[in-house]
């Protein structure tokens, strides 16, 4: 499930449908069917599995779990419809509107959604899925995630350059997040780290574990070295940011927590104060910027 | 970390037989520092490095370097610098920790630069090596994985160059050196595109004492050698990122 705030309106996906909500009316939009037989698994449609939108708010773009891209404008009108060659993990627009799709071998490719035959451009490849991309403001920078713990500065668009590595989380790296010239991530070792990312340098360090009952991270580790997965946290499964003057607000969401925890960081400092639990009942996603979107299976 | 003054034997290959290939993109259970301030090199080279504040560094990397038989021949070549094999497989790796554990006991003061460690550079060079470290990285007949859809596990990739471009300083150097014609010119085709690098002329590596080590001194060279085979080299030049953006 993603859930974003579009402008006035919400944007989130249920199965291979798009429903975008504002004051006034909910439209839900099937996707497209895809262009060519041979890439859709034997499946008409394909759950949406990503979305997003590009920074000017003027496209909305989704993959879905058979290999589908589609973009839409601001009407809401599908200006591009074209499949990827394997199953994307994850997707983000450039600062110019280009799409980069990670896919889950690792590959990470730049499609210039301009251009009237669109083709794939191999910027830079990991060893193991990408679990989220971004290109930072600037425009000069893209950073990438695995399922090691690896975190990759390259250089935009010589992305063959890298810029730097951010290491030092013990597990998966699942979010990222850029604020100037600093980046947020959030790792499967129940971590939130602060990072200096053109020289790679750690800045701070939340451990979000250190919030929620004992017993629960007990629980979790016992149930994985049971099945002889050695783990020692509660790991992170979404982490969103919003700036307010001189502190990043950062909402974390924890597996099989059905709470949301919210911690504020001083830019500068880098002090950490954790603000409050929202309780949430259920499984949820959810988006911050500004306002504070949660998304859970029955309702809004 | 001292080690005993008891001199020990040469190890014996047949004890440390291993099949040839290994899957590099598969989960083996490696220890590996989470960042290169974490990893403690003066174990590896106690008689060079008192402790970690020393601020000499690996400069030299032969990657994949089976039963370390270039190690041994760079060792006297380049006192002055630290040697570092890197070898995936875990019977040949420990081959390589004996031997040069046996040439130190009988050697006293030598093969003190140079050692063998057990990992996966196709995932973990960044987690060793800050950027721009190494002066040289050597890939000496690579697995050559022919089929097909095996490729993707060849050492020397599109995206892995960037890596080893990333640990390697401006005007490092990289060698490969292969019998197989068709890796050859694979790797020739990968490097000469990578805008990080650009291949050395013949002329360039007429001064280059250690190319025609590259022929004899690994045990996969000699081994060709013996078959009266071809050996195809080439040589690439780390250069700085022809790319300018502002």
């Amino acid at each position: 499930m993603v859930v974003k705030n579009w402008g006035q309106c919400i944007v989130f996906c249920s199965g291979h449908q798009l429903i975008i909500h504002n004051a006034e009316k909910t439209e839900t939009i099937t996707l497209p069917e895809a262009q060519s037989c041979e890439n859709r698994n034997g499946k008409e449609h394909g759950n949406i599995s990503n979305l997003c939108i590009s920074k000017d708010s003027s496209l909305i773009a989704v993959s879905t779990e058979n290999k589908q891209i589609v973009v839409f404008n601001k009407q809401l009108i599908v200006v591009k419809n074209f499949n990827v060659g394997r199953v994307s993990s994850q997707i983000c627009f450039t600062p110019d509107n280009s799409l980069i799709v990670a896919d889950k071998t690792g590959d990470v490719y730049l499609y210039n959604l301009s251009s009237e035959i669109i083709s794939p451009l191999l910027l830079l490849g990991h060893m193991s899925v990408v679990l989220d991309v971004l290109v930072t403001d600037c425009g000069k920078y893209i950073i990438t995630c695995d399922r090691d713990e690896k975190i990759r500065v390259s250089r935009f668009p010589n992305s063959y350059n890298i810029q730097s590595f951010c290491l030092g989380h013990k597990e998966f790296v699942i979010a990222l997040k850029t604020i100037g010239n600093k980046l947020i991530s959030a790792s499967g070792d129940g971590t939130i780290k602060c990072w200096d990312y053109i020289n790679g340098n750690e800045l701070g360090m939340i451990n979000v574990n250190e919030s929620i009952d004992k017993q629960d991270i007990h629980k979790f580790c016992e149930e994985m070295n049971s099945e002889d997965i050695e783990v020692s946290a509660l790991p992170i499964t979404d982490m969103q940011l919003h700036s307010v003057d001189t502190h990043f607000f950062i909402g974390v969401s924890l597996f099989q927590q059905e709470k949301l925890l919210l911690y504020s960081m001083n830019s500068e400092s880098f002090k950490v104060e954790f603000c409050k639990h929202i309780f949430v009942n259920s499984s949820y996603c959810f988006d911050l910027s500004g306002e504070l979107l949660i998304l859970t299976p029955e309702k809004l | 970390m001292s080690e005993s003054n008891e001199v020990l034997p040469l190890p014996q290959k047949r004890y440390y037989r291993q099949r040839a290939h290994s899957n590099p993109i598969a989960d083996h259970s490696f220890e590996y520092p989470k960042h290169p301030n974490f990893m403690k090199w003066s174990v590896h080279y106690p008689g060079v490095l008192e402790d970690e504040s020393c601020a000499k560094k690996v400069e030299f990397l032969d990657v994949g370097c089976g039963y370390g038989g270039l190690l041994v021949t760079l060792s006297p070549m380049f006192p002055e610098n630290l040697i570092l094999g890197l070898e995936i497989r875990v019977k040949v790796s420990d081959y390589v920790v004996d031997r040069i554990k046996a040439l130190r006991s009988q050697n006293p003061g030598e093969y003190q630069n140079i050692a063998c460690l057990r990992t996966n550079a196709m995932k973990y060079l960044p987690n060793y090596f800050k950027k721009g470290q190494l002066k040289k990285i050597f890939f000496l007949y690579p697995d050559p994985h022919f089929k097909k859809a095996k490729h993707k596990w060849r050492v020397i990739n599109q995206c892995l160059l960037a890596e080893y471009a990333y640990v390697l300083g401006i005007n490092g150097i990289v060698y490969t050196i292969t019998d197989v014609k068709d890796l050859h010119d694979w790797m020739v085709k990968h490097f000469t595109e990578h805008p990080l690098f650009e291949r050395l002329t013949s002329e360039d590596l007429d001064t280059d004492i250690i190319i025609e080590k590259l022929y004899a001194s690994s045990e996969e060279g000699q081994k060709v050698s013996r078959n009266n085979g071809d050996k195809f080299l080439a040589v690439f030049r780390r250069i700085e990122d022809p790319y300018v953006n502002d």
